[in-house]
């Protein structure tokens, strides 16, 4: 009897705590509060580490502190998410204690302590929400990769009005390059008062077409530059053999089509789209001819490559499985030597270059994106900044804060003492009275190295241009600059990779960055998914013959109908506040 | 078995609280860490449902931030692509519920009537392998096996059979998605019932026997009759489900091909919760969720007492 009764409370005690548990889990999927409650336990083994990196700091500090012969070192507090390319720490050192925080105490007098870490971009996320509930400390300075983020720290108050501190202590070569890209300063802007500024803006690298180069030799064809040559290649590529090798295994364009039309890195189809709509790309807020904010994806013009592309679509001259392949793996069909055509930043050369395993003769060679038929150019999503920079509303030393800046900023002018990295021997070293950058070729050869640019508050090292250098370099400028220097070893290393960084110099102009950048409006909370949803169930269905073309004057009419109208109001009263 | 109970009961109520507590204190030093751990972390944080009911500010915090109702919930029906993955919802996961109760049940049956034991324990083993893989890892494997130029696809040409994108074709999409799943999970469940089965005293078959009951007389009088404790605890616990029809599988196969078939509520919700960070809707639909799974639990208790006259826990 009593041997029963144990086995029943244990039984009891485990049903309960299951049931307990299995109820938690259920609601935890789409519960967003559980889902903090579970990052924070992970937060609570990080932070353990936090602190012993705390304690063992204070040392540094006083060593460092006495270094500098000031002795009036300031300490701005910062939240970081981990980057996990920043190489790996000298034994001992940390997030908090390594040479770079070193370097910029000597130099500068300013600590840079980061007393918020998210291990990554969600565990980040989190972090910087509980520090919004007050959970957590906000640090001084910290960098929000989200806008509606942004919108709520400005909401709460938490987040400091730098409107003043902007205009009166942003150095100038500094504000040059901000005036650039007034588009990064629209998220961060309320009632005319500034609250965040980008994270080192630059246009990020454009996409550029690469065609396998044999192919087209193969069959005497020249790259398209147009629409109707794009169709006359992508079938030479499917039904003319373009490998020779006697099988119907080769087919046009290998692109993704598991989202929108745009994906605005990789395996982009967004300029077949372009061609027929200009700048109103899908996917994208741009201006229409009366200046209003329009969404791309309701204009007209994708009526007609829609129309087409369900014609290739069914004579087999385009990838086939898109519509349940990623970005990233829709180049797997170029790699394979099935595909003929990608679309996408000019590194994916050597992402892709593998496809000589497959086929040796491979030959890949980049190409502009096609033009329009009146020999305007296609249009692609730029991309202009990674995160903004936040600061804490207490937070009183924003002078010291651009010094900090401007001076991270001497690598990419060129100027102070970075010559070309800010340390040697972990961002380069001099071998043999050459520059290298590489860390397995340092002296000595290192695995993994310690990455200053990554360690600071910005995710990278500040660069002006992801292009201009390459271009400079292909033009047969001496190089000069880190960045100069740098892509004249990758043109030694990988020529048409290099190359294309150079053609999508010249087509930058092409680059549009999203002009609807900032939180969702009150209707898109409710509504945007849905037409989303919409928009990717129908282009999707069209291109698969699953629907016919008409059904794209119906989305249009349903997309208005269903808040699209209301939304495009909204963003306009916004885009007309913030321009 | 329920009379039992019922008397132990009683003469339990006998007892004060405090002499159960000195007599079995052992018991519930035992019990307690399980209970405590359950209230920090199960019972505590649902004070955080209140959001469901309140346009949730972070920073404004639960006590402060503004109540609006049933909004949220509203919102859950308030457009057609939501009714839509409800539906897919119940329909995908009444599915993977039937066939995940039939199937190990049969299976066990038959496994059951394997006589050598290392062929036995081999087949057991390897159903049951799949259920450790992940959906990220099965789902790979399934793009290769039904993609265009995958196995299924090569057999099909030989028959002369245009290729068929399978994991395009909306109509497909359910049958692959309940098929899959049954492949991964059946083995756990035969495993369960296959212990209920061995649990089963011998001598019935051997009286039975002598009554002259067949194999097949003995396997559905004995064998499942058996079995039927067990099966009605598994059905109850999965019927908590319905709701679930599965995030990381469908999550890992769908395609906007196969959304009006395909797209479940986890599903919509994630897109929806990457538009921003929705916190009163998302609390919304967890709670809509575990609402329905936690009425269809307790009715499915109460049918099973009055028409089995078994009680579950």
């Amino acid at each position: 009897m009593k041997k029963r009764k144990i086995a029943l409370s244990l039984l009891l005690g485990a049903a309960m705590l299951l049931s307990a548990c299995g109820g938690s889990k259920e609601s935890g999927q789409a519960d967003a509060g559980s889902q903090e409650e579970s990052s924070q336990d992970v937060e609570s083994s990080s932070d353990g580490e936090g602190s012993t990196a705390q304690e063992g700091n204070t040392e540094a500090e006083g060593d460092a502190g006495a270094d500098a012969g000031s002795g009036e070192v300031l300490t701005i507090t910062i939240a970081k998410q981990l980057d996990e390319n920043a190489g790996k720490y000298d034994s001992g050192d940390d997030i908090n204690n390594n040479p770079m925080i070193d370097l910029a105490i000597e130099k500068k007098g300013i600590k840079m302590e980061t007393t918020l870490l998210g291990g990554d971009a969600s565990n980040y996320t989190t972090k910087l929400r509980l520090a919004l509930t007050g959970s957590e400390d906000l640090p001084d300075v910290f960098p929000v990769y989200d806008t509606q983020m942004i919108a709520d720290m400005i909401e709460s108050g938490r987040a400091k009005d730098i409107t003043e501190d902007v205009e009166q202590y942003m150095p100038e070569r500094l504000r040059e390059i901000y005036d650039r890209f007034p588009e990064t300063f629209y998220p961060a802007t309320k009632d005319g008062k500034i609250y965040a500024i980008a994270c080192a803006p630059r246009l990020t690298e454009g996409e550029v077409m690469v065609i396998r180069q044999d192919w087209l030799d193969n069959l005497g064809l020249e790259a398209p530059t147009n629409l109707d040559e794009f169709e006359a290649v992508i079938k030479a590529f499917t039904e003319d053999d373009p490998d020779g090798n006697g099988e119907k295994d080769t087919y046009g364009f290998a692109y993704a089509g598991d989202g929108l039309y745009n994906t605005g890195w990789v395996s982009d189809p967004v300029s077949l789209f372009s061609a027929n709509t200009g700048k109103n790309i899908p996917g994208s807020w741009q201006e229409d001819a009366e200046g209003n904010l329009m969404y791309g994806s309701i204009h007209e013009g994708n009526r007609k490559t829609l129309e087409r592309m369900a014609q290739w679509h069914a004579n087999g001259w385009i990838f086939q499985e898109a519509a349940a392949t990623g970005a990233w793996d829709a180049m797997s069909q170029f790699t394979e030597s099935k595909a003929g055509i990608l679309i996408g930043r000019p590194w994916i050369i050597g992402s892709i270059k593998d496809v000589t395993t497959v086929a040796p003769d491979a030959v890949m060679k980049a190409y502009p994106t096609i033009r329009q038929d009146n020999g305007e150019p296609t249009y692609q999503s730029a991309e202009v900044n990674d995160g903004w920079l936040m600061f804490n509303a207490d937070f009183e030393h924003m002078d010291k804060f651009f010094e900090y800046y401007d001076w991270l900023y001497d690598i990419a002018f060129g100027t102070g003492e970075f010559q070309y990295g800010y340390l040697e021997n972990y961002d380069y070293d001099i071998v043999n009275d050459e520059v290298v950058f590489d860390c397995k070729l340092f002296d000595p050869s290192l695995e993994s190295v310690f990455d200053p640019g990554k360690s600071t508050v910005l995710k990278n090292t500040p660069v002006l241009d992801n292009m201009a250098a390459y271009a400079n370099v292909a033009a047969g400028q001496e190089p000069v600059s880190p960045a100069e220097i740098k892509a004249e070893a990758s043109f030694k290393a990988s020529p048409e990779q290099s190359e294309g960084y150079a053609l999508a110099n010249e087509h930058r102009s092409e680059q549009l960055p999203n002009l609807f950048n900032a939180a969702p409006t009150a209707t898109m909370q409710r509504s945007w998914e849905q037409l989303q949803t919409m928009e990717k169930q129908v282009y999707t269905n069209i291109i698969y013959g699953n629907e016919p073309i008409e059904a794209f004057d119906k989305f249009v009419e349903d997309w208005k109908a269903q808040g699209g109208d209301q939304i495009t109001q909204e963003i306009n009263e916004w885009y007309q506040s913030v321009k | 078995m329920g009379k039992t109970k019922n008397a132990r009961a009683k003469t339990m109520h006998r007892k004060s609280w405090k002499q159960e507590v000195a007599h079995n204190w052992p018991l519930y030093v035992l019990v307690a860490p399980a209970v405590i751990l359950a209230v920090i972390f199960c019972y505590i944080p649902m004070g955080g449902l209140v959001m469901a009911f309140q346009n949730y500010k972070p920073w404004l915090g639960i006590s402060k931030s503004e109540f609006v109702g049933w909004d949220n919930f509203r919102q859950i029906f308030m457009f057609k692509e939501s009714y839509q993955a409800i539906i897919n919802t119940v329909i995908i996961a009444v599915s993977k519920m039937v066939f995940g109760l039939i199937v190990p049940v049969v299976m066990a049956l038959l496994l059951n009537e394997v006589r050598h034991a290392g062929l036995k324990k081999g087949i057991q083993t390897l159903v049951y392998l799949p259920h450790f893989l992940s959906w990220v890892t099965v789902a790979g494997m399934l793009r290769d096996i039904l993609g265009l130029d995958g196995i299924v696809n090569s057999a099909l040409q030989r028959l002369g059979i245009e290729p068929i994108f399978f994991l395009g074709e909306a109509g497909m999409f359910r049958q692959i998605v309940v098929i899959s799943d049954l492949w991964k999970g059946f083995g756990f469940g035969m495993i369960v019932y296959l212990a209920a089965i061995s649990n089963i005293d011998q001598n019935l078959y051997e009286a039975a026997e002598m009554d002259g009951a067949n194999r097949w007389q003995q396997t559905i009088h004995i064998t499942l009759t058996g079995m039927m404790p067990m099966i009605i605890v598994m059905a109850t616990l999965s019927l908590g489900n319905v709701l679930n029809a599965g995030f990381d599988q469908i999550f890992n196969l769908y395609s906007p091909l196969t959304y009006s078939t395909g797209d479940i509520i986890d599903t919509y919700v994630y897109r929806q919760s990457l538009v921003n960070g929705q916190y009163s809707f998302g609390t919304a639909v967890g709670l809509f969720k575990s609402g329905v799974g936690l009425a269809l639990t307790a009715i499915a208790y109460r049918l099973a007492y009055k028409f089995a006259g078994y009680r579950i826990f």
